[in-house]
This record gives structure tokens, C-alpha cells and sequence, in this order.
């Protein structure tokens, strides 16, 4: 029986793949997975959704699974699951991205799931592009680039990923974007290995407000075949809903307007004061 | 007069560059926050812009008094290991700062760049003033940054650090900063320039910020350096300006209380520069270190601008006289003053 590692069970149901990574739903309940979980979602900065605190994720059923823990200076340390698949990540004292990746090796077949997460500790002196450029298995699906600070990845936006094989970007190659409110999109991958995604805006019930709604998971998918040798990878990520749903352009220019009005009478009522003084 | 021999020429090359690298700079420096050049800097350079090469100082100070300070004082650990990055930040900040002091302000900040890019196209357009704000609405003006500094920038992100205001406050000056609206529609990225509904707070913050941003605009066309006056790192490099190597320096002269072309020429509208006795440094807590002063000085070194105790560049009456020339004829076409002459005028009509 193939491993399955389920993230909410959502990922693996839409792309074929049985196996997942993610962060456990907090406190029971399955609608606030990410946000509450301790990592701060998508990679925010210090302090915001507990990020200070550990994190947790969840692998279920996943019997034999190597997990690797990839330390922003590019030093590793093996994981132990814990009870019910869960697998508590554990403070390295190093600020920044870490890699964690979780391996099943079937013979013939070989599924990898990567997820990046933010850890707060001690400044490491590495950039995140160190991590993103290590060969961390063979198939890999990297986020070009990680969202930065002060970023996330939120529906309605375009984010690049890279698929390598071997470390070298893999072209033509079919890859899937799924997510865990039912989307799912196809790209090809272009010379380079890039394949560029509007990240799908499905959140059913969005509320106004960041914290009011609940990151939902995404999962970017690659396949490679070569000498009768299968490998699935995929890439996991919270993204968020857009704020465009609670925040207005059209608005925000017509304040910027009126702002302007204001601030154009207050510089004539100067120019006006300076000729009446400059007449006295 | 040789534009590469007038300073506010060579100041405003010095500003396009340094707004260039500051903005766009991430393909230089690299993408990550942990690429960038101090994440403490002098200016503002806003983490908002995705491009950026650096992050203004007022972002880790902000985030540090909630979650560290805030959060070590709510929580009852220690305070000492709450200060820690504060202090921390605030030494990274000063090992910039030191370079260029205030200089960061009137020759770094991309915000300072698009003001007088304003400015000119006011000038250009017939709308700038020549004269200087009134004294008594500077007088007005002048405590405005320090509250802007203690209340946006430390006291309200404390406050939400302890739990006595909103979390959406942690980033209070971010919030309205027009610097992080400006930086990233220089980018193409219009996320920034919004109205917010989510609740009241972030709904007063994003209509202050819109409306600021506006009105500096318009104000931008009419009055020099309208924001900068209000700006709250202004407030901060006055806190430190002693420190700085770059300064301005004066040697009164018994001429000095009588001219006052120093403070007419002077974009901030000090006009203690001219009528201070004070002789050494007098690098005043609004002095942006824009040099215009010392142009429009018509005394041999009178004001001198000095980097540590080298003068690199002192008042002189032939650089004053070029130079006047070279305003006069820069201010001397505007569109305003065009179209007054194409109409003809009443007497010719009749």
C-alpha cells in the first residue's frame, strides 16, 4: 500500500498522488488549519500568527516516510513522525526559510513532498536563494522565488515555479496546480523550467479581513519518467484569500482625490495669504 | 554655469540613483529580506515595494516594540531581552546614519526625490511659491514629526504589543506612510493604494493614508517638501544628529542678519540658519542637508558643508553668483507665465 501523508485529505484526492504535507487543523478546528498553527502563513514576519512558536504539521499513514529538515545554511537533520503522523519541526535557532521534505521510495515509483516554512531564531547569514538553489531530492518543484516579507501567496496573483530534475530545470513538462478549495490548473514548464500560475481565487465564504479567513492549501505538482522509473513531487503552500475583496482601488484613488482637492485649496489659500501679504 | 559644477544638480543625480537602487535594487542585492543591505536604513526605503533594495528603520522598530518589547512586557519575561533587538536595530541604523547624518534625508530618501520632482513640476507649471511657508505655520508644523515618531511609530505598535489597541496599530506608521504607497506604484504594483473595509481601524488608517498621500501630492506642486516636514525619521536623525560625520557648518559674519537668502533658499523654510549667531555647527533638527543654503550664501565661508572636519563645500560669492544666474533662468519659463503672454492682453483686445 502507498504511502499517504494527508494534508486535510485535499491535495492528493485532485492530482493522483496519494500523499500530502501540511499543517494540522488548530485546537479541532478543520476551517483555521494554517493560521493558528504556529507558522506564520506563507512566510509573513516576526510575531504575526504566533510566529514565534513551533510548528507542527501533519502526515497520516505515512509508514516509512523519510522526512528531512533542511536548515537555511543548508545543514539537514532527520525527523521522527510522531503519533498520528504528526511531525513537530524543531527550533534550530536559525531565522528563515527551512525546507521540510518528506520522501517514500516505491522501487519504481518515488513521491516527494516539499514545503518551505518560516523559523524565527538568531539571523542566519543565508539567504533563502541558497535554499531554493540546493538539490534537496531529485524532483522538485521550487517557488520562484518564496514569497518575501511582508508577502504571502493570496489568490489572484501570479507566482512562478521551477521544476529541476537532477538540478537541472526540466522544460515541456506538465505540471499541476491543485488546491484544497477544488481547483485545479494545468502549465507547462518553458525552457527554463518556469511555469507561472494565477493563483486561483475559490475561497467560497471570504470574509472581510486577513485574519477572518482562513488560509486554504495549495499543492504544485510535477511528474517526471526515465528508464521505467516514475517521480511525482509536489510543492506545498498556504495561500490566503485577495484582499481585493475587502479592499478597494476604485476607492482608495477617489480618497487619494479628495486629498488632492484638499491639499490643492490649502496651497492656493498660501498663495493667496502670500499675496496679501506681500501687497500690504 | 557647468550643470556638474551646480550641487543641486549633482544632488539630484545622486537622488535618482539612489532612488533607483533603492526601489528597483533587489536585482542587485538580491529578492529576500535577508539579502538586503541593512534592514535598518536611514531613509524611506519600504519593504512593501518587492523590489527594494532595503527597508526603512521605522519597519523593525515598529514590529520590535509590539512583538518583542510589547509582548516581553504583557508576558512578563524579560524586558532586557525584549530591548535587545531594539537596540540592535537602532545600532544598525546608527552605523549608517553616522556616514551621512541628516544627508540621508535631502540626498537617499526616495520620498524626498518625489517631492522635489513635484516641486519642479509645480515651478514648471506656475504653481511653486517662492516664498516661504509663514514662520508661524513652521512653528506649527515643527512638533508634528516628534508625534508622528513617539505615537505611529513606538507608542501605538506598543500599545498593541500589550494588548491595550488593535493588532492591525503594530505597523501604525507603515499604515499611513505615502512613502509605501508611492514606492510601490513606482513599481506598477497599485495593492497599496487602497480603502480598506475590513474593520474600523484599518478602514481610519487606509483612508488617512490615501488622503495623505493626496495632499502631499497637491501640496508637492505648491510648497517644498511638504511630507518631510512631518516625516517621523526626520524626527529620528534630529535625536541623532550630532553623531553624524556630515554637518552644516556656520562662521557668522557681521553681513549674516541681513540678506536671509540662506533660509529663503532653504526647502525646509528654516529660518534660524539665518538668524543664528551660533558659529560651528549648526545642523539644525529640520536641516535636511540639501546644501541650498550654502549655494545661495553670497559670503566667502559663511556655511560651509563639512564631513567630519573637511569642508567639501563652502559658501563663495562666485558660486553664488552663477548660481543665482542658473536659477533665474531655470524658474525664469513656467507654462503658467507662457499662456499669460500668448493671451493678449486687455488693452490690446479693446
Amino acid at each position: 500500500m502507498r504511502m499517504k501523508i494527508l494534508m486535510a485529505g485535499l491535495l492528493a484526492a485532485a492530482c493522483g498522488a496519494s500523499v500530502a504535507l501540511a499543517q494540522p487543523p488548530a485546537r479541532g478546528d478543520a476551517a483555521r488549519p494554517a493560521a493558528e498553527a504556529g507558522q506564520n502563513p506563507g512566510g509573513g514576519h516576526a510575531g504575526h500568527g504566533g510566529g514565534r512558536r513551533g510548528t507542527m504539521l501533519v502526515l497520516a499513514n505515512a509508514d516509512g516516510a523519510q522526512v528531512t529538515y533542511w536548515k537555511p545554511d543548508l545543514t539537514r537533520q532527520s525527523l521522527e513522525l510522531g503519533m498520528m503522523g504528526h511531525l513537530a519541526l524543531p527550533g534550530t535557532g536559525m531565522d528563515n526559510y527551512h525546507a521540510v521534505v518528506a520522501e517514500r521510495d516505491w522501487g519504481n515509483l518515488k513521491e516527494t513532498f516539499i514545503r518551505y516554512v518560516y523559523a524565527f531564531g538568531k539571523p542566519s547569514g543565508h539567504s533563502p536563494a541558497e535554499l531554493a538553489a540546493a538539490v534537496k531530492t531529485e524532483l522538485e518543484v521550487v517557488p520562484d522565488p518564496i514569497p518575501r516579507e511582508h508577502y504571502r501567496y493570496m489568490a489572484d496573483d501570479r507566482w512562478s515555479f521551477l521544476v529541476r530534475y537532477q538540478g537541472r530545470p526540466l522544460a515541456g513538462s506538465q505540471v499541476l496546480l491543485s488546491t484544497s478549495n477544488g481547483s485545479l490548473l494545468e502549465g507547462l514548464t518553458d525552457a527554463a523550467g518556469r511555469v507561472t500560475f494565477r493563483l486561483p481565487d475559490d475561497f467560497a465564504e471570504v470574509e472581510a479581513g486577513r485574519v477572518n479567513n482562513p488560509p486554504a492549501e495549495l499543492g504544485v505538482i510535477a511528474r517526471h519518467q526515465e528508464g521505467g522509473r516514475e517521480w511525482v513531487t509536489t510543492l506545498t503552500a498556504p495561500y490566503h484569500a485577495d484582499p481585493a475583496h475587502w479592499q478597494s482601488l476604485s476607492a482608495g484613488v477617489a480618497i487619494a482625490g479628495f486629498g488632492f482637492l484638499v491639499g490643492g485649496m490649502a496651497g492656493f489659500r498660501r498663495g493667496n495669504d502670500n499675496k496679501k501679504r506681500g501687497s500690504a | 554655469m557647468n550643470p556638474l559644477t551646480n550641487l543641486s544638480v549633482i544632488r539630484k543625480l545622486v537622488q535618482i540613483a539612489a532612488f533607483a537602487f533603492l526601489v528597483y535594487g533587489s536585482v542587485i542585492v538580491g529578492y529576500y529580506t535577508a539579502d538586503k543591505l541593512s534592514g535598518a536604513f536611514p531613509a524611506l526605503a519600504c519593504a512593501y515595494d518587492q523590489n527594494t533594495a532595503d527597508y526603512c528603520t521605522l519597519i523593525p522598530f515598529q514590529h520590535q516594540m509590539a512583538h518583542r518589547v510589547g509582548e516581553a512586557i504583557s508576558g512578563g519575561s524579560s524586558l532586557l531581552m525584549g530591548l535587545l533587538p531594539v537596540v540592535t536595530t537602532l545600532g544598525t541604523f546608527l552605523l549608517l546614519f553616522v556616514l551621512l547624518n541628516k544627508a540621508f534625508c535631502g540626498w537617499i530618501c526616495p520620498l524626498g526625490l518625489f517631492q522635489e520632482l513635484l516641486g519642479a513640476i509645480g515651478q514648471k507649471l506656475g504653481l511653486q511659491q517662492r516664498e516661504s511657508v509663514a514662520p508661524g505655520i513652521v512653528d506649527r508644523i515643527r512638533p508634528v514629526k516628534w508625534i508622528m515618531l513617539g505615537v505611529l511609530v513606538f507608542g501605538l505598535p506598543l500599545l498593541s504589543g500589550l494588548g491595550f489597541a488593535s493588532h492591525d496599530l503594530v505597523g501604525a506608521y507603515c499604515a499611513i506612510c505615502p512613502s509605501r504607497i508611492m514606492t510601490t506604484l513606482a513599481v506598477g504594483d497599485t495593492s497599496q493604494l487602497y480603502f480598506d473595509s475590513a474593520n474600523p481601524t484599518v478602514m481610519v488608517l487606509s483612508v488617512g493614508a490615501d488622503l495623505l498621500f493626496g495632499a502631499m501630492v497637491a501640496l508637492g506642486l505648491t510648497t517644498r517638501q511638504p511630507f518631510c516636514r512631518i516625516c517621523p525619521m526626520l524626527a529620528l536623525h534630529a535625536a541623532f544628529r550630532k553623531v553624524g560625520l556630515a554637518r552644516l557648518v556656520k562662521n557668522p559674519s557681521p553681513r549674516c542678519g541681513k540678506c536671509g537668502l540662506c533660509a529663503k533658499a532653504c526647502p525646509m523654510d528654516i529660518r534660524e540658519i539665518h538668524t543664528t549667531e551660533k558659529k560651528g555647527d549648526i545642523t539644525f533638527a529640520d536641516c535636511t542637508l540639501c546644501g541650498r543654503c550654502v549655494e545661495f550664501c553670497p559670503d566667502q565661508g559663511v556655511l560651509q558643508l563639512k564631513y567630519a572636519t573637511f569642508p567639501v563645500f563652502s559658501a563663495s560669492p562666485r558660486y553664488f553668483k552663477q548660481r543665482k544666474q542658473a536659477q533665474k533662468r531655470w524658474e525664469s519659463w513656467t507654462l503658467r507665465g507662457w499662456w499669460n503672454r500668448r493671451r493678449p492682453s486687455a488693452t490690446e483686445r479693446a
